[in-house]
């Protein structure tokens, strides 16, 4: 058995590239200090006056808050808000991509990385005064398997769960009947937060969504406004925070207000005249007004790019050419030049560059429309007296789900082909309800999650609630397969990278751009970090004068 | 929209001004102040309304390029001589996309308001004509639908028939059925309620005859002003579907969609909403300008 | 006294009436219309899977495999009894999410037909009373111009002059009284043209009246005569398109909760019309017949306080014709 503690577990690749995350943050906030000629501060704690406990802090966030559950749902800023209630077994650090303690001082995982043992530390309570033993771990696997493929969070991670025992009270054995190498830092993340056991018994789903439950997080759900906000309230007698925390005890804000707010110029807005502390998703054209009365937090989100996914139950994944032109039609970077500025990067891969297990495929996605013409000519689809290729009557038109800001640059950059997108605008709960009710031949899909195992989450074949592109199975299957099951770094690194190939070269995933995350904080706006999945985390957080 | 309320009084001559002085020696000044005004707008009205017009049959006249072609490397420039009403985030000259959305967000007003013009009107004529039951059927079908504010009634449309650009202009149109049958049945009442039409009752003239020669002829004049009076409410009703979400997918310019693509710049580039803004309430007040001088003539004539 | 007992009740089964009959409308457009809200609804869901038989089960559930005419009167008897249905996007009761909703809206309302009166007070009053011709012409303009102006467009400049660039009240939010004041500047708009061009009529037309010039013979001062008869007395037209201008502004809120990001009614149906939630949209639909109706009959209940000649009235249309 390969006994881990606070020894790196990540290759020295690795931690370079989230060196370079904690880089380019720092460049942006100062780059943002000397253009505004203000001496905003760094974007992480103030080197200045120490943190002073009490006051209310308002986040706005930009999308609706729909379900408080970590493990039964995906969404990037859900999860924001989750990260506050819940505390996890261990923590990743994102300077290094090093797993830390957190719930679990220590842990021992099987050669074949298919039992992991957790050593919890002594004390940590849940928000209803119950301990955070071994129980009550167990307690949290086993919901989880139970709520099977309504776990849209966590059963992608989860997969060939065969049980958790309790060992001693503080010492959790979780067992899959296969290797799961990726488990130790999905188990980092919200989707596996920790509930207390008692409200796992009694309360449902849609009311654990709601969250009526006591976490285990420095924070507690006060009052949910549907629509408008989530309030939450220090947690007295909180202290467990992970070992990367800066303080220990009681988070310092009294209250945390979450302000739902879908227009990104109001959350620049909100921050600009000190409304609201921080906010998420500033856009480009905001960046300025925001860094000048503040400071920017910019990170490059881990996981799957911006990207096309082809939904192979769709007459698309059967027309190789079309697929392959529609993937030299893009051209990456005039789309971010003009719709996200210089923070996000042109696509190399269905990965994003700061992903472990990332690999440079980006001579296979350069912007080439006289190859993209060539394939579309040779297959017979003939251009029409209005652009659109037509073959046989039917016209060459893709349908497209996305709630992206880029589709009139996309659709132009199609049209310039000869491909028809009639765009679809969707908002948040339109495109959720379009996303499951199968009908696209597109998918425009991210997910931020720093392993390559996300590869799994979105194309193996299956009922994994996350499997938009409707894998059918076959060998890519066993290729994912062995990419969760294998322990060694290299070798992981190696089958993702063939993971990543296949996809590209067969134009199953045709990505778009690499995202940067970019929060902006105004100057009251002290303590506030982001985890190693690039996750919100405001137990060190005050409010400064 | 929302202001219709009175205009059917506003489809009446309005009390000249001099009333008001009764106690006030008449100055001579205020009448012909009044009068200059009245000519100089109706005329400005005009030219506005033919512009626009030209602007939906001729739109390259007016603005060259394409109104639908991203030039990334000019997005967001201010107005300016090369672009007069500056340029949107995809570096499109917002002055052309104004001017190609004309014909799209014009063509369903027009739609709305022959909806709402023929279909009320002929429902309104044939129950103020032939009365009794048929007539208070479907007045207390037309009442309950002014119970609805019409903006509700368009947006409960427009949700049962799908977004787009025709779905907006239908769904406008009927909701503004309830106020033209309003006015043509009353019309019709009193046209109907006159000697000549009864000489010609009388006189053996079959009711299809009476009908259409003489209380259709009588309650057009009243009709075609109030809908003239329309064209501006339903210009603004489109606009407003449009800019909640309804409207026709990018990237076919829409004067609604213009200002709401415009909301995530209000601080940046201010142009994006003010401009297009401008540019409909312009044409709204010239309509209703112009509309207000048929209106006059017709009741003069009466 | 009967008089009164008869007139009321009569008033009270027109407005009986009125719900009534938009319930059935708002039936016809949103159920009996092609549409398939089953699929979206089951999408929203957290159903994997999505067979036929799911989508049966389903249907049968909300009741949309009966005929039209059942699921009619299975709603109407649901309605009778506050049960208005459950929204299909998030489940809950539609009176609950239209009751939540509703304060926010009649503050903005409340303060924005506050405004509305006190602006076309004083515009009737400079359009028609005022001593100067330029003031008055002025003045005179000034409702076509607020009939022309769109009402969304005037909410974004308002938040650009007064919000971003003069940073004098909030851009969004629904906390403390400085979050109104934008938006109900907005939707006063429309309502105050609605209420100057009635005014200004009333105003002309009682200046003239016989009454007024024995008080003038009387010898009492201009003002008085203006302010204390002239305008009470443009008290009851005034009164009659209020039940329009309430609709007007449940309308008008549809936009500026939008455009301000407010939440309330009008917010709620336009979330409700984007993701084709038929239920709430019904909902909002007779709680604008129910507040026309409830408008009205308080304003009928109160005519004939100032005006007891109503009562001797036929029971005709009193309000202006194309109301």
């Amino acid at each position: 058995m390969i006994t881990q503690t606070r020894a790196a577990r990540r290759p020295a690749r690795v931690r370079t590239r989230l060196a370079a995350v904690a880089a380019s943050a720092a460049a942006i906030a100062l780059l943002a200090a000397c253009g505004s000629g203000s001496t905003a501060g760094s974007s992480t704690s103030s080197s200045a006056a120490a943190p002073v406990a009490g006051g209310t802090y308002v986040h706005a966030i930009e999308g609706l808050v729909t379900c408080l559950d970590g493990a039964q749902q995906a969404n990037h800023w859900n999860l924001n808000v989750i990260r506050q209630l819940v505390d996890s077994l261990v923590d990743v650090d994102p300077d290094t991509g090093e797993i830390v303690p957190w719930i679990a001082e220590s842990w021992d995982i099987s050669d074949d990385a298919s039992e992991f043992t957790f050593h919890l530390v002594d004390g940590a309570t849940f928000s209803d005064g119950t301990a955070i033993d071994a129980d009550a771990v167990v307690a949290n696997f086993a919901r989880i398997a139970k709520l099977g493929a309504q776990a849209s969070g966590a059963s992608p991670w989860f997969s060939d769960y065969k049980d958790s025992e309790a060992v001693d009270a503080s010492t959790v054995k979780v067992t899959f009947s296969r290797p799961n190498a990726q488990f130790l830092e999905a188990v980092a993340n919200s989707w596996f937060g920790l509930i207390s056991p008692a409200d796992l018994k009694v309360k449902t789903p849609e009311q654990l969504c709601a969250g009526d439950y006591a976490g285990s997080g420095p924070f507690v759900l006060d009052n949910l406004v549907e629509n408008q906000e989530v309030d939450l309230v220090k947690r007295t007698g909180y202290d467990s925070p992970s070992s990367l925390a800066k303080h220990e005890g009681d988070a310092y804000l009294d209250k945390l207000v979450f302000k739902e707010v879908t227009e990104s110029s109001v959350r620049a807005g909100l921050v600009t005249s000190g409304e609201a502390n921080s906010a998420s998703a500033i856009a480009w054209q905001d960046e300025q007004t925001v860094a000048a009365s503040g400071s920017l937090l910019t990170a490059n989100q881990p996981g799957i790019t911006e990207t096309w996914i082809v939904n192979q139950e769709s007459w698309l994944y059967d027309d190789e050419p079309v697929r392959q032109a529609i993937k030299y039609a893009i051209n990456s970077q005039e789309v971010i030049d003009t719709v996200y500025g210089p923070t996000f990067s042109p696509r190399s891969s269905v990965i994003t560059k700061t992903t472990p297990g990332y690999t440079d495929l980006s001579a296979d996605l350069a912007f080439d429309p006289d190859k993209a013409n060539q394939l579309l000519d040779a297959d017979g689809w003939a251009k029409g007296s209005d652009g659109v290729r037509t073959k046989n009557g039917t016209r060459l038109s893709v349908n497209v789900i996305a709630v992206t800001t880029d589709l009139e640059i996309l659709q132009q950059q199609l049209a310039a082909v000869g491909i028809e997108y009639k765009i679809r605008q969707l908002d948040g709960a339109s495109y959720g309800e379009a996303q499951k009710s199968g009908d696209y031949d597109i998918i425009a899909w991210t997910m931020t999650r720093a392993d390559p195992s996300v590869l799994a989450a979105a194309f193996a074949s299956g009922d994994g609630a996350l499997s938009w592109a409707n894998a059918k199975p076959s060998d890519f299957d066993d290729v994912l397969a062995t990419l969760q099951s294998t322990v060694d770094q290299t070798k992981r690194a190696e089958i993702a990278a063939a993971a990543q190939k296949y996809l590209i070269e067969n134009a199953w995933a045709i990505p778009i751009v690499d995202r940067a995350w970019t929060y902006g904080l105004a100057k009251t706006s002290q303590g506030l970090r982001l985890d190693g999945e690039t996750r919100l985390v405001f137990y060190d957080t005050s409010v400064s004068k | 929209m929302t202001g219709d309320v009175t205009s059917a009084e506003e489809a009446r001559p309005e009390p000249e001004p001099d009333d008001t002085g009764r106690f006030r020696p008449a100055r001579r000044g205020s009448r012909r102040l009044s009068f200059r005004l009245d000519v100089w707008t109706a005329v400005l009205s005009f030219a506005i309304v033919l512009v626009v017009l030209c602007w939906i049959v001729l739109p390259g006249l007016f603005a060259s390029g394409s109104p639908i072609t991203a030039v990334p490397h000019d997005r967001l420039l201010e107005p300016s001589w090369a672009h007069l009403f500056g340029t949107d985030s995809l570096g499109r000259d917002l002055f052309t996309r104004v001017v190609h959305g004309a014909r799209t967000s014009l063509s369903a007003a027009g739609l709305a308001v022959a909806i709402g013009l023929v279909i009320g009107s002929v429902t309104g004529i044939v129950c103020g004509f032939f009365g009794g039951r048929l007539d208070a059927v479907v007045m207390r079908v037309v009442d309950v639908l002014l119970a609805i504010p019409d903006l509700l009634l368009a947006m409960a449309l427009v949700a049962a028939l799908g977004f787009g650009t025709v779905q907006v202009g239908v769904a406008v149109g009927v909701s503004s059925i309830a106020s033209f049958a309003r006015l043509s049945r009353s019309e019709a009442r009193r046209v109907s309620a006159s000697t000549y039409v009864e000489a010609a009752r009388v006189g053996g003239v079959r009711p299809s005859g009476v009908l259409w020669r003489h209380v259709l002829r009588g309650s057009l004049g009243p009709v075609l002003a109030l809908g003239a009076l329309e064209i501006g409410s339903a210009i603004l009703a489109v606009a407003a579907l449009s800019f909640l979400g309804y409207g026709t997918p990018p990237p076919t310019p829409e004067w609604g969609t213009l200002i709401s693509d415009g909301r995530n710049y209000i601080s940046s580039a201010w142009w994006l909403t003010v401009l297009p803004g401008l540019v409909i309430m312009l044409l709204v007040l010239s309509v209703n300008r112009l509309s207000r001088l048929l209106d006059r003539q017709i009741g003069v004539r009466r | 006294m009967t008089s009164v007992l008869a007139y009321s009740g009569r008033r009270l089964l027109a407005a009986a009436f009125v719900v009534w009959a938009a319930f059935t409308v708002s039936f016809v457009i949103l159920y009996a219309l092609p549409s398939d809200p089953v699929q979206m609804m089951l999408a929203r869901g957290g159903d994997a899977s999505l067979d036929e038989s799911a989508v049966q089960a389903v249907r049968h559930e909300y009741g949309f495999d009966r005929p039209v005419i059942v699921q009619y009167f299975a709603r109407l008897g649901a309605a009778v009894t506050g049960d208005l249905g459950t929204s299909m996007q998030t489940g809950r009761s539609v009176l609950v999410s239209i009751g939540d909703a509703l304060p926010q809206t009649l503050a903005l309302a409340g303060l924005a037909l506050a405004i509305a009166i006190v602006v076309a007070l004083l515009v009737s009053w400079a359009a028609t009373l005022a001593p100067f011709a330029v003031l008055r012409e002025l003045a005179l303009g000034l409702p076509p111009l607020g009939r022309a102006v769109p009402s969304f467009w005037l909410g974004l400049v308002l938040l650009q002059i007064f919000a971003f660039q003069l940073g004098w009240f909030p851009a969004t939010g629904n906390t403390g009284w400085r979050s109104l004041v934008l938006p109900a500047v907005n939707l006063s708009v429309p309502v105050a043209v609605v209420l100057a061009q009635v005014m200004i009529q009333s105003f002309r037309s009682t200046w003239t009246a016989p009454f007024v010039e024995v008080l003038r013979a009387k010898g009492l001062r201009q003002f008085r005569i203006q302010v204390r008869h002239i305008m009470r007395h443009s008290l009851a037209p005034t009164l009659t398109v209020l039940g329009v201008v309430t609709g007007a502004m449940l309308a008008g809120s549809i936009v500026t909760e939008t455009v301000f990001s407010r939440s309330g009614v009008g917010q709620l149906t336009q979330q409700a019309v984007t993701s084709q939630d038929l239920p709430v949209i019904q909902g909002v639909v007779v709680l604008s017949a129910v507040v026309f109706s409830v408008v009205n009959l308080a304003v009928d209940l109160v005519h004939p306080l100032i005006d007891p000649r109503v009562l001797s009235r036929p029971l005709g249309r009193r309000r202006p014709v194309a109301v």
